[in-house]
Protein backbone atom coordinates (compact mmCIF):
# COMPACT_ATOMS: atom_id res chain seq x y z
CA UNK A 1 0.00 0.00 0.00
CA UNK A 2 2.88 2.36 0.81
CA UNK A 3 4.49 1.55 -2.55
CA UNK A 4 1.26 2.40 -4.34
CA UNK A 5 1.40 5.89 -2.83
CA UNK A 6 4.32 6.66 -5.11
CA UNK A 7 3.92 4.08 -7.88
CA UNK A 8 0.49 3.00 -9.03
CA UNK A 9 0.59 3.06 -12.85
CA UNK A 10 -2.05 0.41 -13.46
CA UNK A 11 -4.65 2.21 -11.35
CA UNK A 12 -3.93 5.54 -13.02
CA UNK A 13 -4.13 3.91 -16.42
CA UNK A 14 -7.49 2.43 -15.44
CA UNK A 15 -8.68 5.94 -14.56
CA UNK A 16 -7.44 7.19 -17.93
CA UNK A 17 -9.32 4.41 -19.73
CA UNK A 18 -12.46 5.37 -17.77
CA UNK A 19 -11.94 8.96 -19.01
CA UNK A 20 -11.56 7.64 -22.56
CA UNK A 21 -14.81 5.70 -22.17
CA UNK A 22 -16.63 8.82 -20.97
CA UNK A 23 -15.15 10.92 -23.79
CA UNK A 24 -16.17 8.26 -26.30
CA UNK A 25 -19.77 8.26 -25.11
CA UNK A 26 -19.98 12.05 -25.10
CA UNK A 27 -17.75 12.23 -28.18
CA UNK A 28 -16.28 15.35 -26.63
CA UNK A 29 -14.78 17.60 -29.29
CA UNK A 30 -14.60 14.71 -31.71
CA UNK A 31 -12.17 12.72 -29.55
CA UNK A 32 -13.98 9.43 -30.24
CA UNK A 33 -11.30 8.06 -32.56
CA UNK A 34 -8.49 8.95 -30.16
CA UNK A 35 -10.32 7.33 -27.23
CA UNK A 36 -11.08 4.19 -29.27
CA UNK A 37 -7.43 3.89 -30.30
CA UNK A 38 -6.23 4.32 -26.69
CA UNK A 39 -8.58 1.60 -25.45
CA UNK A 40 -7.75 -0.81 -28.29
CA UNK A 41 -4.00 -0.26 -27.84
CA UNK A 42 -4.27 -1.25 -24.19
CA UNK A 43 -6.46 -4.29 -24.85
CA UNK A 44 -3.97 -5.49 -27.49
CA UNK A 45 -1.10 -4.96 -25.07
CA UNK A 46 -2.88 -6.84 -22.28
CA UNK A 47 -3.63 -9.76 -24.61
CA UNK A 48 0.00 -9.80 -25.77
CA UNK A 49 1.18 -9.73 -22.15
CA UNK A 50 -1.24 -12.49 -21.13
CA UNK A 51 -3.08 -10.21 -18.72
CA UNK A 52 -6.21 -10.64 -20.84
CA UNK A 53 -7.09 -13.90 -22.60
CA UNK A 54 -7.93 -13.59 -26.28
CA UNK A 55 -7.74 -16.59 -28.60
CA UNK A 56 -9.38 -15.13 -31.70
CA UNK A 57 -8.11 -12.99 -34.55
CA UNK A 58 -10.50 -10.12 -34.12
CA UNK A 59 -11.22 -7.66 -31.36
CA UNK A 60 -14.33 -5.81 -30.31
CA UNK A 61 -14.99 -4.02 -27.02
CA UNK A 62 -18.12 -2.71 -25.42
CA UNK A 63 -18.62 0.01 -22.84
CA UNK A 64 -21.06 -0.84 -20.06
CA UNK A 65 -22.12 1.84 -17.59
CA UNK A 66 -23.67 1.06 -14.21
CA UNK A 67 -26.06 3.54 -12.66
CA UNK A 68 -28.74 3.72 -10.02
CA UNK A 69 -32.35 4.24 -11.09
CA UNK A 70 -34.49 4.65 -7.96
CA UNK A 71 -33.53 1.60 -5.89
CA UNK A 72 -32.37 -0.52 -8.79
CA UNK A 73 -28.86 -0.88 -10.14
CA UNK A 74 -28.98 -0.95 -13.92
CA UNK A 75 -26.29 -1.66 -16.49
CA UNK A 76 -26.45 -0.07 -19.92
CA UNK A 77 -24.18 -1.02 -22.80
CA UNK A 78 -23.75 2.35 -24.47
CA UNK A 79 -21.08 1.58 -27.01
CA UNK A 80 -20.01 -1.36 -29.13
CA UNK A 81 -16.81 -0.83 -31.07
CA UNK A 82 -16.19 -1.85 -34.64
CA UNK A 83 -14.64 -5.28 -35.15
CA UNK A 84 -10.97 -4.91 -35.90
CA UNK A 85 -8.19 -7.36 -36.67
CA UNK A 86 -6.11 -8.12 -33.61
CA UNK A 87 -2.48 -7.01 -33.86
CA UNK A 88 -0.80 -9.49 -31.57
CA UNK A 89 2.17 -8.07 -29.74
CA UNK A 90 2.03 -4.81 -31.67
CA UNK A 91 1.24 -2.67 -28.67
CA UNK A 92 3.32 -4.39 -26.03
CA UNK B 1 6.68 32.26 5.26
CA UNK B 2 7.49 34.94 2.67
CA UNK B 3 6.64 34.57 -1.01
CA UNK B 4 10.16 33.53 -2.03
CA UNK B 5 10.22 30.72 0.52
CA UNK B 6 6.69 29.61 -0.40
CA UNK B 7 7.51 29.58 -4.13
CA UNK B 8 10.76 27.65 -3.60
CA UNK B 9 8.96 25.06 -1.47
CA UNK B 10 6.23 24.78 -4.13
CA UNK B 11 8.87 24.31 -6.85
CA UNK B 12 10.54 21.48 -4.93
CA UNK B 13 7.22 19.76 -4.17
CA UNK B 14 6.04 20.21 -7.78
CA UNK B 15 9.28 18.70 -9.08
CA UNK B 16 8.83 15.68 -6.81
CA UNK B 17 5.16 15.30 -7.78
CA UNK B 18 5.99 15.49 -11.50
CA UNK B 19 8.73 12.87 -11.08
CA UNK B 20 6.29 10.60 -9.24
CA UNK B 21 3.75 10.96 -12.08
CA UNK B 22 6.31 10.60 -14.85
CA UNK B 23 7.94 7.44 -13.51
CA UNK B 24 4.55 5.72 -13.80
CA UNK B 25 4.78 6.18 -17.59
CA UNK B 26 8.25 4.76 -18.11
CA UNK B 27 7.08 1.20 -18.83
CA UNK B 28 4.71 2.53 -21.48
CA UNK B 29 5.22 2.75 -25.28
CA UNK B 30 8.08 4.86 -26.58
CA UNK B 31 5.90 7.83 -27.50
CA UNK B 32 5.14 8.28 -23.80
CA UNK B 33 8.77 7.87 -22.71
CA UNK B 34 9.79 10.62 -25.14
CA UNK B 35 7.55 13.00 -23.22
CA UNK B 36 8.11 11.84 -19.67
CA UNK B 37 11.90 11.34 -19.57
CA UNK B 38 12.51 15.04 -20.39
CA UNK B 39 9.88 15.91 -17.80
CA UNK B 40 11.84 13.97 -15.15
CA UNK B 41 15.08 15.74 -16.10
CA UNK B 42 13.41 19.17 -16.01
CA UNK B 43 11.79 18.34 -12.65
CA UNK B 44 15.21 17.46 -11.20
CA UNK B 45 16.54 20.81 -12.42
CA UNK B 46 13.54 22.51 -10.83
CA UNK B 47 14.20 20.79 -7.50
CA UNK B 48 17.84 21.91 -7.39
CA UNK B 49 16.82 25.41 -8.45
CA UNK B 50 18.78 25.56 -11.71
CA UNK B 51 17.56 28.34 -14.08
CA UNK B 52 14.11 28.04 -12.54
CA UNK B 53 12.25 30.41 -14.89
CA UNK B 54 13.54 28.68 -18.04
CA UNK B 55 12.92 25.24 -16.57
CA UNK B 56 9.35 26.21 -15.71
CA UNK B 57 8.76 27.48 -19.27
CA UNK B 58 10.15 24.21 -20.65
CA UNK B 59 7.90 22.23 -18.29
CA UNK B 60 4.89 24.19 -19.55
CA UNK B 61 5.89 23.23 -23.10
CA UNK B 62 6.23 19.54 -22.18
CA UNK B 63 2.91 19.67 -20.33
CA UNK B 64 1.18 21.03 -23.45
CA UNK B 65 2.65 18.17 -25.48
CA UNK B 66 1.41 15.69 -22.87
CA UNK B 67 -2.06 17.23 -23.07
CA UNK B 68 -1.97 16.82 -26.86
CA UNK B 69 -0.74 13.20 -26.60
CA UNK B 70 -3.67 12.17 -24.39
CA UNK B 71 -6.19 14.61 -25.94
CA UNK B 72 -6.64 16.16 -22.51
CA UNK B 73 -5.50 15.44 -18.97
CA UNK B 74 -4.27 11.86 -18.40
CA UNK B 75 -5.38 11.83 -14.79
CA UNK B 76 -8.26 14.32 -14.67
CA UNK B 77 -8.24 16.66 -11.69
CA UNK B 78 -4.73 15.90 -10.49
CA UNK B 79 -3.23 16.80 -13.88
CA UNK B 80 -5.31 19.96 -13.98
CA UNK B 81 -4.06 20.98 -10.55
CA UNK B 82 -0.48 20.19 -11.59
CA UNK B 83 -0.85 22.39 -14.65
CA UNK B 84 -2.42 25.18 -12.60
CA UNK B 85 0.47 25.15 -10.09
CA UNK B 86 3.00 25.08 -12.93
CA UNK B 87 1.40 28.01 -14.77
CA UNK B 88 1.03 30.10 -11.59
CA UNK B 89 4.67 29.50 -10.66
CA UNK B 90 5.81 30.35 -14.19
CA UNK B 91 3.80 33.57 -14.26
CA UNK B 92 5.07 34.48 -10.78
CA UNK B 93 8.65 34.11 -12.05
CA UNK B 94 7.98 36.10 -15.21
CA UNK B 95 5.99 38.81 -13.43
CA UNK B 96 7.26 42.34 -14.17
CA UNK B 97 6.79 43.51 -10.56
CA UNK B 98 6.43 42.14 -7.04
CA UNK B 99 2.71 42.98 -7.10
CA UNK B 100 2.12 40.86 -10.21
CA UNK B 101 4.19 38.08 -8.68
CA UNK B 102 1.90 38.09 -5.63
CA UNK B 103 -1.19 38.15 -7.87
CA UNK B 104 0.03 35.11 -9.85
CA UNK B 105 0.95 33.10 -6.75
CA UNK B 106 -2.11 34.32 -4.82
CA UNK B 107 -4.30 33.09 -7.68
CA UNK B 108 -3.07 29.57 -6.88
CA UNK B 109 -4.12 30.00 -3.24
CA UNK B 110 -7.57 31.19 -4.39
CA UNK B 111 -7.96 28.20 -6.71
CA UNK B 112 -7.01 25.84 -3.89
CA UNK B 113 -9.74 27.32 -1.68
CA UNK B 114 -12.24 27.06 -4.55
CA UNK B 115 -11.25 23.44 -5.22
CA UNK B 116 -12.65 22.50 -1.80
CA UNK B 117 -15.53 24.99 -1.72
CA UNK B 118 -16.92 24.11 -5.16
CA UNK B 119 -16.48 20.42 -4.46
CA UNK B 120 -18.58 20.85 -1.30
CA UNK B 121 -21.20 22.87 -3.20
CA UNK B 122 -21.52 20.24 -5.93
CA UNK B 123 -22.12 17.64 -3.22
CA UNK B 124 -24.65 19.59 -1.16
CA UNK B 125 -26.89 20.29 -4.16
CA UNK B 126 -26.84 16.59 -5.06
CA UNK B 127 -29.60 14.60 -3.25
CA UNK B 128 -27.51 11.41 -3.51
CA UNK B 129 -24.73 13.03 -1.49
CA UNK B 130 -27.12 14.54 1.05
CA UNK B 131 -28.64 11.11 1.73
CA UNK B 132 -25.28 9.32 1.85
CA UNK B 133 -26.22 7.17 -1.14
CA UNK B 134 -23.45 8.54 -3.36
CA UNK B 135 -20.82 7.32 -0.90
CA UNK B 136 -22.65 3.99 -0.60
CA UNK B 137 -22.39 3.59 -4.37
CA UNK B 138 -18.71 4.48 -4.30
CA UNK B 139 -18.01 1.58 -1.96
CA UNK B 140 -20.50 -0.74 -3.69
CA UNK B 141 -19.21 -0.32 -7.27
CA UNK B 142 -15.52 0.37 -6.88
CA UNK B 143 -13.21 -1.94 -8.77
CA UNK B 144 -10.06 -0.95 -6.88
CA UNK B 145 -8.67 -4.01 -5.03
CA UNK B 146 -8.16 -2.31 -1.66
CA UNK B 147 -11.65 -0.91 -1.49
CA UNK B 148 -13.18 -4.19 -2.67
CA UNK B 149 -12.30 -5.42 0.82
CA UNK B 150 -14.32 -2.52 2.21
CA UNK B 151 -17.52 -3.23 0.32
CA UNK B 152 -19.16 -3.91 3.70
CA UNK B 153 -19.24 -0.15 4.23
CA UNK B 154 -21.91 0.02 1.53
CA UNK B 155 -24.21 -1.82 3.96
CA UNK B 156 -23.77 0.84 6.65
CA UNK B 157 -25.97 3.72 5.42
CA UNK B 158 -26.00 5.59 8.75
CA UNK B 159 -22.23 5.68 8.95
CA UNK B 160 -21.94 6.79 5.33
CA UNK B 161 -24.61 9.44 5.89
CA UNK B 162 -22.50 10.92 8.70
CA UNK B 163 -19.31 10.60 6.64
CA UNK B 164 -20.97 12.33 3.66
CA UNK B 165 -22.03 15.29 5.77
CA UNK B 166 -18.60 15.51 7.41
CA UNK B 167 -17.00 15.79 3.96
CA UNK B 168 -19.61 18.31 2.75
CA UNK B 169 -19.31 20.45 5.90
CA UNK B 170 -15.52 20.42 5.83
CA UNK B 171 -15.34 21.42 2.16
CA UNK B 172 -17.92 24.20 2.49
CA UNK B 173 -16.34 25.60 5.66
CA UNK B 174 -12.77 25.35 4.39
CA UNK B 175 -12.53 29.06 3.35
CA UNK B 176 -13.18 30.06 6.98
CA UNK B 177 -9.86 28.44 7.90
CA UNK B 178 -8.20 31.49 6.34
CA UNK B 179 -9.26 33.53 9.36
CA UNK B 180 -6.61 32.05 11.65
CA UNK B 181 -3.21 30.46 11.06
CA UNK B 182 -3.72 27.66 13.58
CA UNK B 183 -7.14 26.80 12.18
CA UNK B 184 -5.66 26.78 8.67
CA UNK B 185 -2.92 24.36 9.71
CA UNK B 186 -5.50 22.03 11.29
CA UNK B 187 -7.73 22.29 8.19
CA UNK B 188 -4.81 21.45 5.90
CA UNK B 189 -3.89 18.44 8.05
CA UNK B 190 -7.50 17.22 7.85
CA UNK B 191 -7.58 17.83 4.08
CA UNK B 192 -4.27 16.02 3.59
CA UNK B 193 -5.60 13.08 5.63
CA UNK B 194 -8.67 13.04 3.39
CA UNK B 195 -6.48 12.89 0.26
CA UNK B 196 -4.34 10.21 1.92
CA UNK B 197 -7.42 8.08 2.63
CA UNK B 198 -8.52 8.46 -1.00
CA UNK B 199 -5.06 7.37 -2.11
CA UNK B 200 -5.08 4.29 0.11
CA UNK B 201 -8.71 3.29 -0.48
CA UNK B 202 -9.22 4.24 -4.13
CA UNK B 203 -5.72 4.47 -5.58
CA UNK B 204 -5.85 8.23 -6.16
CA UNK B 205 -2.19 8.69 -5.25
CA UNK B 206 -1.50 11.56 -7.64
CA UNK B 207 -4.16 13.75 -6.02
CA UNK B 208 -2.45 13.46 -2.64
CA UNK B 209 0.96 14.68 -3.82
CA UNK B 210 -0.26 17.44 -6.13
CA UNK B 211 -2.80 18.95 -3.73
CA UNK B 212 -0.16 19.10 -0.99
CA UNK B 213 2.05 20.96 -3.45
CA UNK B 214 -0.43 23.85 -3.50
CA UNK B 215 -0.49 24.18 0.31
CA UNK B 216 2.52 26.55 0.66
CA UNK B 217 0.64 29.13 -1.46
CA UNK B 218 -2.31 29.25 0.93
CA UNK B 219 -0.07 29.31 4.01
CA UNK B 220 1.81 32.27 2.51
CA UNK B 221 -1.45 33.96 1.47
CA UNK B 222 -3.02 33.62 4.90
CA UNK B 223 0.10 34.80 6.71
CA UNK B 224 0.50 37.87 4.52
CA UNK B 225 -3.01 39.03 3.70
CA UNK B 226 -5.24 38.00 6.58
CA UNK B 227 -4.71 40.17 9.67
Amino acid sequence: MIKRMVYNPWRNEALFIASCAERLIKDEMGYGTHSTNEIIMRIERDIADGVMIGAGQYLQFRLAFISREDDRIVKHVLHLSDIIELKRGAAS
Amino acid sequence: MNIDEAMRLTEIMLGLAFIQQSVEHLHRPNDEKILFIPRIILSLLLIIGFQVAWVLIALVGVSLMILKRFSGPYNGGSDRMGLLILVCLTLAHLAPSHLWQEIAFGYLAMQLILSYLISGWVKIVNPAWRSGRALQDVFAFTTYPVSENLRGFAEQPKLLFVMSWCVIAFELLFPLALLNTNILVVALIIAATFHLANAFLFGLNRFFWIWLTAYPSIIWFQGNYIP
